[in-house]
């Protein structure tokens, strides 16, 4: 029997499914399922009024891992699929989970968007600068220098910045954590999820076997040398200088959160039909 | 599925029909609409009242062994809705098991595969999966806007004492064998009418049914629609 | 960089038993899921390392429980077993984890984790005021350094693999 079944404190325990992942051993995401159970535990929400909902990636594959409901969806569309989800049924907490590569690249547009129209829910990408799950090429993020066989020399190509999209688009709330600090990723998991609005955290979460050199990410991140701001101005001129690995909250904003009236669709012509009498 | 609107009044009742058979079913329907269709304009008849209410099998109790993709007789299993206790699963784009776990069994696959195929095949679409109307030993085969245009020709064929009878399919797929045979029996002759250069229409027949007596396709592309003279010239002209 | 780990605060007998409790059932959790995905990735070696490990911690754990006494210490690890930042001492790193991995490593892993055990209960002791949490620190102490001589003598019977015990004839990596 669950905790939640018992009636008592939640433990991470109860947000984990019995299916094993199918992750790599040393990858970054199991750190993040922690993270995320963890999460789920402290806010003591049932797990069936929380959805997983997550396009197609290594980091997509997360649903599955937890007790929650969960929707695996198609390549990059993950937050088109929250959204509807969430204005729908909004009292369910919905979390959007997605790689740099379903979220930055195919998913590019929906997360500009997603971040405009600001509704309440929380956005997690796992950013390990590869596309992993089809074997190793330069995605969004990976380092224009980042030479192997596939993108000899490197791409050449300036990374894209995440936070400054998510910020100069309208998102609620954004941070920035790293997989291997898995306490710490789940507090900040918690008060994302709590923040109204679109929230967005990028999870550094190394990719071990076509990044292994992002093993070195744990002597990287550090926090982040200046405090959270609630003044969009400062959180631009901040993460425009920041070095990729800033750790912490970053920006936390005040716009109310996107919500429209869901009542009950008439589905009477005569109610139509009175639109268009002369 | 997919479902082909026959006039503008028309799609509204096609639209009805493919969201009650999507729910109902459980599975995408493609509403296949065409250009003519959704370029004009037109005053009509007040359509009737929405003769469907679509309603999604839900799953309200829960056991233990519930599993979200089990197989049931007629191939539609329950769905628990994010919020039910107990009915916790992943919906998942990947192969997957009963229960929804994903797997790359080769039993699990060919068990959804078939259940995909068994909610189709066992479901009784009734009449609304096509128009068939008149008689005699012609039947003139259509789809989408051109029906209108046939069914005119049709018209002026018989003053000119050729009976003729149409079959305009609204569910081009799944596929309705039986029926289709039933609406075929006894003709002998069979003219194919469609606005596509490639003639798509006659070919997507050919693949999924049998094709009585002598056939004669009608094909051009657009943009000009194919007009209600050249269809009765194709009937009255055959040769 | 290496982190400070923010351990909890004793502050009864309780909290020491049930942060006690906790390692060790935090231990059996991270070894279950090793030899999980050792298990999914094709290594069976490595998953009777991980199972022994497993079954050695879970000994470990249901030994505390017994000497707790009347201590519910499973729902007061839930309260107050709380690892401010990292994993718990003898949770192994997961980031050390490889599909190819020996024997060896997992028990360079073990060995590890109860030695940061072993760390933390010697600094309970030397900063415990309470003579009581002092007394049963030093039990525990003794308990730890006897898990790490156990791994030492484990590790005798598995030698370091050779330098090229991850070279894959079949790599993941496609494009070469």
């Amino acid at each position: 029997m669950s905790s939640v079944d018992a009636g008592l404190a939640c433990k991470p325990a109860d947000y984990k499914s019995d299916i094993k992942p199918i992750w790599c051993p040393g990858c970054g995401d199991y750190h993040v399922l922690m993270s995320f159970t963890r999460a789920f535990a402290e806010l003591g929400l049932p797990p069936e009024e929380i959805v997983v909902v997550s396009g197609i990636g290594c980091s997509s594959r997360i649903p599955a891992y937890t007790n929650c409901y969960g929707f695996h969806g198609v390549h990059g569309r993950s937050l088109a699929l929250a959204a509807g989800l969430k204005v729908t049924r909004p009292e369910l907490t919905v979390v959007v989970a997605s790689g740099d590569g379903d979220g930055y690249s195919i998913g590019g547009n929906h997360f500009l968007h997603a971040c405009r129209r600001n509704i309440d829910m929380t956005y997690v990408v796992m950013d390990n600068r590869v596309y992993g799950m089809t074997k190793g090429q330069p995605s969004p993020t990976t380092e224009p220098d980042f030479d192997t066989a596939l993108s000899p020399g490197g791409t050449g190509l300036r990374p894209f910045h995440p936070l400054v999209i998510a910020l100069a688009s309208g998102a609620n709330f954004i941070a920035r954590c790293f997989s291997g600090e898995p306490n710490e990723t789940a507090s900040i998991l918690v008060e994302a999820i709590q923040h109204p609005g679109f929230s967005f955290v990028e999870i550094l979460s190394p990719c071990v076997t076509f990044r292994p050199d992002e093993k070195e990410w744990k002597n990287l991140v550090h926090p982040a040398p200046v405090a959270a701001t609630s003044d969009p101005g400062k959180a631009a001129r901040r993460i425009m200088t920041d070095d990729g690995f800033n750790i912490g909250v970053l920006y936390r904003g005040d716009r109310k959160p996107y919500a429209p009236a869901i009542g009950s669709a008439s589905v009477e012509l005569t109610e139509l039909e009175k639109d268009f009498e002369l | 599925m997919v479902l082909a609107p026959q006039s503008i009044s028309d799609c509204l009742f096609t639209t009805q029909w493919a969201t009650y058979l999507a729910e109902t079913l459980q599975s995408p329907a493609i509403v296949l609409s065409d250009q003519f269709i959704g370029q004009a304009r037109a005053a009509i008849e007040r359509p009737a009242d929405i003769a469907f209410i679509g309603q999604r099998l839900k799953a309200t109790e829960i056991s233990s062994t519930y599993r979200r993709y089990a197989r049931a007789a007629n191939g539609i299993s329950a769905m628990a809705i994010p919020g039910t206790r107990g009915g916790q699963y992943t919906a998942d784009g990947l192969t997957h098991t009963e229960r929804g776990t994903p797997t790359s069994g080769e039993a699990d696959h060919g068990a959804q595969l078939d259940k995909r195929r068994e909610k189709l095949e066992q479901f009784n679409f009734g009449d609304h999966w096509a128009v068939c109307e008149g008689a005699g030993d012609l039947a003139v085969l259509t789809w989408g806007s051109l029906t209108g245009t046939v069914r005119e020709a049709i018209g002026e064929a018989a003053q000119d004492g050729l009976e003729a009878s149409l079959l305009a399919p609204r569910l081009l797929s799944p596929v309705q064998p039986q029926q289709f045979a039933a609406a075929l029996n006894g003709k002998k002759r069979v003219l194919i009418v469609e606005q596509s250069h490639g003639s798509q229409f006659y070919r997507y027949l050919r693949a999924y049914y049998d094709l009585p007596g002598e056939v004669h396709i009608l094909n051009r592309p657009g943009p000009l629609p194919i007009r209600v003279s050249e269809v009765h010239r194709a009937m009255t002209q055959w040769s | 960089m290496s982190k400070p780990i923010r351990a909890p605060k004793i502050s009864s007998l309780a909290d020491l038993f049930a942060i006690a409790y906790g390692i060790e059932a935090d231990a059996v959790e991270r070894y279950e899921l090793l030899a999980g995905q050792m298990e999914t990735h094709n290594n069976p070696e490595l998953v009777a390392v991980f199972r022994d490990l497993c079954r050695a911690e879970a000994i470990h754990r249901d030994e505390i429980r017994r000497l707790a006494g009347d201590i519910d210490v499973v729902a007061h690890a839930q309260r107050v077993a709380k690892w401010g930042r990292g994993d718990s001492p003898e949770e192994a790193d997961l980031a050390a984890a490889h599909y190819l991995m020996t024997p060896w490593h997992a028990l360079q892993l073990a060995l590890a984790g109860e030695k940061r055990a072993l760390d933390f209960f010697r600094s309970v002791v030397e900063t415990a005021k309470d003579p009581d949490i002092k007394k049963m620190a030093e039990e525990f102490v003794e308990e730890e350094a006897e898990h790490v001589n156990l791994v030492h003598r484990l590790l005798r019977k598995f030698p370091p693999p050779s330098g090229s015990w991850s070279s894959d004839l079949d790599p993941p990596v496609a494009q070469e």
